[in-house]
């Protein structure tokens, strides 16, 4: 297990990403709106888009047709390529409940600090 | 939709396309959770086209009809049967290829559009190379579940 120093706890923002490279790769890390910090893989499980080019909004929802709301602002992100959308909670795919799924990585904060535990 | 009939008729499953499509992404089978439709004399080789097209569109798309709550493929495979008719003279294996391509073999149910002149025969029309409990299934039991009937008594 590695631990990698990442940022200040007050450096990740919301409804955004934020790059960090490790290794061969790279994290996005984000600030949900409940406070939790994610952390997840820069690839896109579709077709292999930088995710962080994407954005950072909120699930369209609806119980009757042609009415819309906005629910979980900040926790969904979107592909740049192809709009795939996945919840930045779970990592899972919204259209097909987790077929797709982000590749995620455990965060833990050590005095203020961000870690990414890989 | 074409200057020559045989241009029309041929384009008659992109109709039967749009029917289902509108039926899915318009809701309708969110809002009623107990309808069923069988579509008619439109064929049904387009089908797993027809899926795999709206699940996709649906996963890039899902932000624009978010009233629709399951996968495309899923509203098909709970709400809708097919009637067989034009077989287009499919061999017995494209019938199991499309079949297998499909996922189930419960969507099929017979139909011969007789007296039209392109009416399928249901002695010929089918198969006979096919397993006899899918010939069974096609002639009678998809079409039985789907209206809600027994079946009769032997």
């Amino acid at each position: 297990m590695t631990m990698h120093r990442v940022c200040g706890i007050n450096e990740v923002p919301s409804n955004a990403l934020m790059p960090f490279a490790m290794g061969r790769g790279t994290v996005l890390l984000t600030r949900l709106p409940s406070g939790q910090i994610k952390a997840v893989g820069s690839r896109c499980p579709h077709q292999g888009a930088n995710l962080e080019h994407g954005c950072v909004t909120g699930l369209a929802c609806s119980d009757r047709p042609n009415e819309l709301h906005m629910d979980k602002p900040g926790q969904i992100l979107r592909c740049p390529w192809h709009g795939f959308e996945f919840d930045l909670a779970t990592g899972e795919s919204v259209a097909d409940h987790g077929k797709l799924r982000l590749r995620r990585f455990d965060v833990e904060i050590i005095d203020d600090t961000v870690f990414i535990v890989f | 939709m074409g200057l020559h009939y045989i241009e029309r008729h041929t384009l008659l499953p992109t109709s039967m396309m749009a029917e289902v499509i509108s039926l899915i992404l318009n809701g309708v089978f969110d809002g009623y959770p107990s309808l069923r439709f069988i579509i008619l004399e439109g064929g049904f080789s387009w089908l797993p086209h027809l899926m795999w097209r709206m699940d996709r569109e649906y996963r890039q798309g899902r932000v624009e009809v978010p009233w629709v709550k399951k996968l495309p493929s899923q509203h098909i495979r709970e709400r809708l049967r097919f009637s067989t008719q034009p077989a287009e003279d499919l061999t017995g294996d494209q019938w199991l290829k499309l079949i297998d391509l499909m996922g189930s073999d419960e969507y099929l149910i017979f139909s011969t559009d007789y007296p039209h002149f392109d009416f399928d025969d249901p002695r010929v029309s089918i198969p006979r190379s096919l397993p006899d409990d899918l010939q069974e299934k096609i002639f009678w039991k998809n079409g039985a579940w789907l209206y809600g009937l027994e079946a009769p008594a032997q």
